[in-house]
């Protein structure tokens, strides 16, 4: 294979550090265009991967791999950060500090994971990727930063830990050498222990409940792009390690599949339940987010081809609505929200289409992936998991019409009330606020190609 | 000339009793226009057209002060155009072709299984009249909304888009997808404009309906998954025989769907509420078709593709159809609300829906069909009635809301008739599908179906009081000014009252000179489907000599224009099980 095959990585990194250094080097009269060039740098890298990324293969001799599942999971993660950016466009005061270099970061660590062979490099890409997300979020807000910084050490330190013992007992760091190392055979305590330290490591990443602080507390405590890193971006990096990794771990899957099916009807439930009593568009947001990953960590419970293949679904749809929702909702609540959709209408339809496709709703994208784990859930005699699911999907569309009503049915107050209260969204019909839904519309028109790729990518993880 | 003699020249027959049709799946020809329009797309026009003006109304422009209609205008016109293309189809489906119609097939996501497959049969057909109508009449009910019209009308149209869907989709995938589409739009809607309780009535909806979608999508995985099919094709499912546990459950999960949406008690408490306090548009939108979408499911789904489930399952049914009739009349007894009242009354048609589906002999469920059609309309027209009545006379206690025959004489005429058609009177397409419910169920569901007649013999009652009080009584001198009804209510009601008398007075279509002119008639229309339909219910057929023609075969001598049956000219192929045996064919 191709050393050209890394250039998606490359433009990625350089467009991280050409942003860093373009802030020192540059007058202060072109950080206007950061965004815009950040935008075109990530689209470039998107049509890169998507064209050289068709090709199979490793390099470094074996340690990096090009497969179907790294085509998809790197694509999904790129069209994740054009949707950021995008979103980050339209407020740019939140890029007066400069967090574009860490958000390309976030995305370079989950390509990273995505073309990882061992588990050392899984560990390294998601470290990278939730040590960036978090600096993206503590430049705006930094005790909240702090405070997710030692969460995030917890997951870390858990998911070394685990990885450590998984090394040891395998004698092998490489996910093909624990495939082969591991029988259900060797199922035992110690094996037990390791594995759930790391899972649970995994899941404080991807924010599944009741380990959800890192997407839920955090995203609601830094600014929206922030957010996105966290709750879209590091999510979708999590679920790519998850993936990888729970397929080399798949001829023990008895020691962590219940483990991981208990996490994720917690995950859909919980995460239904709070959206529906969540006072604000941005927390109704959050918490659809630790549904919807319930229902990705669901595909991979089903520990087998089509059920990842769903979950990988899932996964495209989370990152495209996750990571714009919070730019969309902000912090407007109650009058402003009533006001928003006299003001920002397109905004107001933006924000509609995210959330719904969040809750599941159908048509929209993210019903189509839940639609393909819930078939696999009956497929592996998994139906309780699907039924609490399905309560929780519920509970979702119910949190995302009350959105709905408050946007759209509520009487808005004719003028901005400044001085008095809360102050109302400016008045704009900006088009770029509709691009986040118009990617989601187009991931459902394409569901057919999509879900193909989904499949192919979870054939190449060996799974029967 | 007496009247008799009308409907004779009619066709609808001279006793009314032989108008009754018998589910025969006889080929015979009909000379009337079938295919002279070829449409490769009709289905797809009439579902995603819809949901294509939804968007439209989403983004045009904000209207100027003086054409605050503009958004009603869309409404009114896209469901015109929508009716006026259902009435083509309909007249160019071919009766007694039990085979899909209008189809449209493409690979849409093949990897998972799912194809965009429409297509229509006479069950379909009958849900797209339906639709079409009820969606025109809903629009005029909506005159009235100036706030927020916008939204309104954009979730209206979603709504009619995703009825539509469910009655031509042919795969599961698509069905489900369509089932659960229109729950948020109507949700919304009744949050949006309904009455002072509307939260808690969309919040039911959205439990109810959810509950129903869940179950739905449940059915249909178990199936696919007990088929070991490669896709959701109904076509290909429906070959599918699961083991007797298994197709229980997939039962009992079509069931749950498809009673949260007719409503059937227990399963009732969003009607009731929704019924009694949606704007006048939804009400007759949801009690009209989004909520026959249940019946529809449970012939489809449940008594077209399980069949040992659906027997086992048949008492069950008959029992919940009589237990919400008298359910309904004993609420509507004690009720002193004129829409809580009209919103139990409409649980009737529901109710016997259910029991000719619990019935499951060739007659009921020919007569079920039928009732999906009058009993929607019926539905419609006394939910939506009382609503616009309430409306119109500021009151909905029948305290105040009383004496109003005087004063709004049009609307308490239209209410009385909306009644009527819940009993099932004579003239009202209520009456024969109610007829063939109970004649083809009363031996297979005896108990069943004396309950339901008791509790439309109380319900005559519970009508007669709600008259005496709201139309005939005493005016209440403390009431506000009642006004009658307005041009577009006058038109709205009336759309559906022409409908009931149509269907009613000429089921089979009107002739002249034996040929059918104007409407194929929605008996005949719907007799070939069901009858294939029913023919796995009906009962064994008694050895006869391979030689001796079947007696719905044999060219009928009789010049009773009789609806379904076979004039044929030429000896016709021999029929399905359904139409050569069934005893309950001769009422």
């Amino acid at each position: 294979m191709r050393t050209t095959a890394l250039a998606p990585e490359v433009v990625i990194l350089g467009t991280s550090l050409l942003l860093l250094l373009g802030r020192r080097v540059l007058p202060p009269s072109y950080r206007a265009w950061f965004g815009a060039a950040a935008l075109v740098a990530a689209v470039v890298a998107l049509g890169l991967e998507l064209w050289l990324g068709a090709a199979v293969g490793t390099l470094f001799d074996g340690g990096w791999q090009q497969d179907r599942f790294a085509l998809f999971a790197k694509a999904a993660l790129l069209l994740g950060l054009i949707v950021l950016i995008a979103s980050s466009l339209w407020s740019p005061s939140e890029l007066e500090e400069n967090p574009l270099p860490a958000v390309f970061v976030v995305a370079f660590g989950g390509m990273v994971a995505a073309s990882a062979t061992s588990l050392v490099a899984l560990w390294a890409g998601l470290e990278v990727a939730a040590l960036a997300a978090i600096a993206v979020a503590g430049l705006s807000a930094r005790e909240a930063g702090t405070r997710l910084l030692l969460t995030s050490a917890v997951g870390a330190a858990l998911l070394a830990v685990g990885f450590a013992f998984l090394i040891a007992t395998a004698g092998d760091a490489s996910l093909a050498g624990l495939r082969t190392a591991l029988r259900p055979s060797s199922v035992n305590l110690s094996l037990t222990l390791a594995v759930l330290l790391t899972l649970t490591g995994v899941a404080i990443r991807l924010g599944l409940a009741p380990f959800q602080w890192l997407a839920v507390e955090g995203g609601l405590s830094v600014t929206p792009l922030g957010a996105g890193a966290l709750g879209g971006l590091l999510v979708g990096v999590a679920a790519i390690v998850a993936a990888r990794l729970l397929a080399g771990l798949e001829s023990v899957n008895m020691a962590w599949w219940p483990w991981l099916a208990v996490l994720s009807a917690a995950a859909m439930l919980l995460g239904g339940l709070r959206a529906a009593t969540a006072g604000s568009p941005r927390a109704v947001a959050a918490w659809l987010l630790v549904a919807q990953v319930g229902w990705v960590s669901a595909g991979l419970a089903a520990h087998d081809r089509r059920g990842s293949a769903g979950a990988l679904l899932v996964m495209g749809a989370l990152l495209l609505a996750a990571t714009a929702a919070p730019a969309l909702a902000r912090g407007e609540e109650g009058l402003q929200l009533a006001a928003l959709r006299r003001n920002q209408p397109l905004r107001a339809l933006g924000l509609v289409v995210l959330l719904l496709s969040l809750a599941g709703a159908p048509p929209l994208a993210g019903f189509v992936g839940q639609f393909a784990v819930a078939a696999e859930l009956v497929r592996s005699n998994l139906a309780w998991l699907l039924a609490v699911g399905l309560l929780g999907s519920l509970l979702s569309v119910v949190a995302a019409v009350r959105v709905i009503r408050l946007l759209y049915l509520e009487t808005s107050p004719d003028q901005p009330r400044t001085g008095r209260g809360a102050r109302m969204p400016e008045r704009t019909w900006s088009p770029v606020t509709l691009v986040p839904a118009l990617m989601v519309l187009l991931y459902t028109l394409l569901a057919n190609p999509i879900s193909g790729l989904a499949l192919q990518g979870a054939a190449a993880l060996k799974l029967p | 000339m007496s009247l008799v003699a009308v409907l004779h020249a009619l066709g609808a027959g001279a006793p009314l009793m032989a108008a009754i049709p018998t589910p025969s799946a006889t080929p015979a020809q009909v000379n009337f226009g079938a295919n002279v329009i070829g449409f490769s797309f009709l289905l797809s026009l009439l579902v995603w057209g819809p949901a294509v003006m939804a968007l439209v109304t989403a983004i045009v422009p904000e209207p100027r002060t003086g054409q605050r209609r503009t958004f009603l205008g869309i409404a009114f016109w896209t469901n015109a155009a929508a009716l006026a293309l259902v009435i083509i189809g309909y007249s160019q489906l071919q009766a007694y072709t039990s085979g899909l119609q209008f189809e449209e097939k493409l690979p849409w996501l093949p990897s998972l299984g799912i194809n965009y497959h429409l297509g229509v049969d006479g069950i379909g057909m009958a849900l797209l009249l339906l639709n079409g109508l009820v969606g025109l009449a809903a629009t005029l009910a909506s005159w009235d909304v100036r706030e927020g019209a916008r939204t309104y009308f954009v979730m209206f149209l979603l709504v009619q888009a995703a009825i539509n869907g469910v009655a031509v989709s042919r795969d599961l995938f698509m069905l489900l997808l369509f089932w659960a589409a229109a729950t948020v739009p109507v949700a919304v809607l009744t949050a949006g404009w309904g009455g002072p309780r509307r939260s808690a009535a969309a919040g039911r909806l959205l439990a109810y309906w959810g509950l129903g979608t869940a179950a739905l999508m449940a059915g249909i995985l178990i199936l696919y998954t007990a088929a070991g099919s490669s896709d959701f094709d109904l076509d290909t499912l429906s070959k599918a025989a699961p083991s007797g546990r298994l197709q229980l459950i997939i039962g009992i999960l079509f069931a749950v769907a498809a009673l949260t949406r007719l409503p059937l008690v227990p399963f009732h408490g969003w009607a009731r509420e929704l019924l009694a306090e949606a704007p006048a548009g939804v009400v007759v939108l949801v009690a009209g078709t989004a909520s026959r979408l249940g019946g529809y499911v449970l012939i489809r789904l449940l008594a077209g593709i399980e069949h040992d489930a659906s027997r086992t399952l048949a008492p069950f049914l008959g029992a919940l159809a009589a237990l919400t009739v008298l359910y309904a009349v004993v609420a509507a007894l004690n009720t002193s609300d004129v829409r809580r009242l009209a919103a139990y009354l409409a649980l009737i048609p529901g109710g016997v829906t259910v029991l000719g589906v619990a019935g499951l002999s060739p007659l009921s469920l020919v007569g079920t069909v039928m009732l999906l059609f009058a009993g929607g309309l019926a539905a419609a027209l006394v939910a939506g009635s009382a609503a616009t009545l309430a409306d119109r006379a500021q009151a909905r206690s029948l305290g105040l809301a009383a004496g109003l025959a005087g004063r709004t004489p049009k609307l308490s005429w239209l209410l009385l008739v909306g009644c009527l058609a819940v009993l099932g009177v004579p003239f009202l397409a209520t009456f024969p599908s109610s007829l063939m419910v109970f004649l083809g169920s009363v031996r297979t569901q005896p108990g069943a179906a004396i309950a339901v007649l008791v509790g439309l013999l109380l319900a005559a009652v519970a009508i007669a009081r709600l008259m005496h009080r709201v139309a005939f009584g005493a005016p209440n001198p403390d009431a506000p000014t009642p006004a009658d009804a307005s041009l577009a209510d006058s038109w709205y009601l009336g759309i559906l009252v022409g409908a009931l008398l149509w269907v009613g007075l000429v089921p089979s279509g009107p002739k002249l000179f034996g040929i059918p002119v104007v409407d194929p008639g929605l008996v005949n229309i719907v007799n070939t489907t069901t009858a294939d339909l029913a023919s796995a219910y009906a009962p064994t057929p008694l050895p006869t000599p391979a030689s001796s023609p079947s007696p719905s075969a044999s060219p009928s001598p009789s010049t009773s224009p009789s609806p379904s049956p076979s004039p044929s000219p030429s000896p016709s192929p021999s029929p399905s099980p359904s139409a050569s045996a069934s005893p309950a064919r001769s009422p």
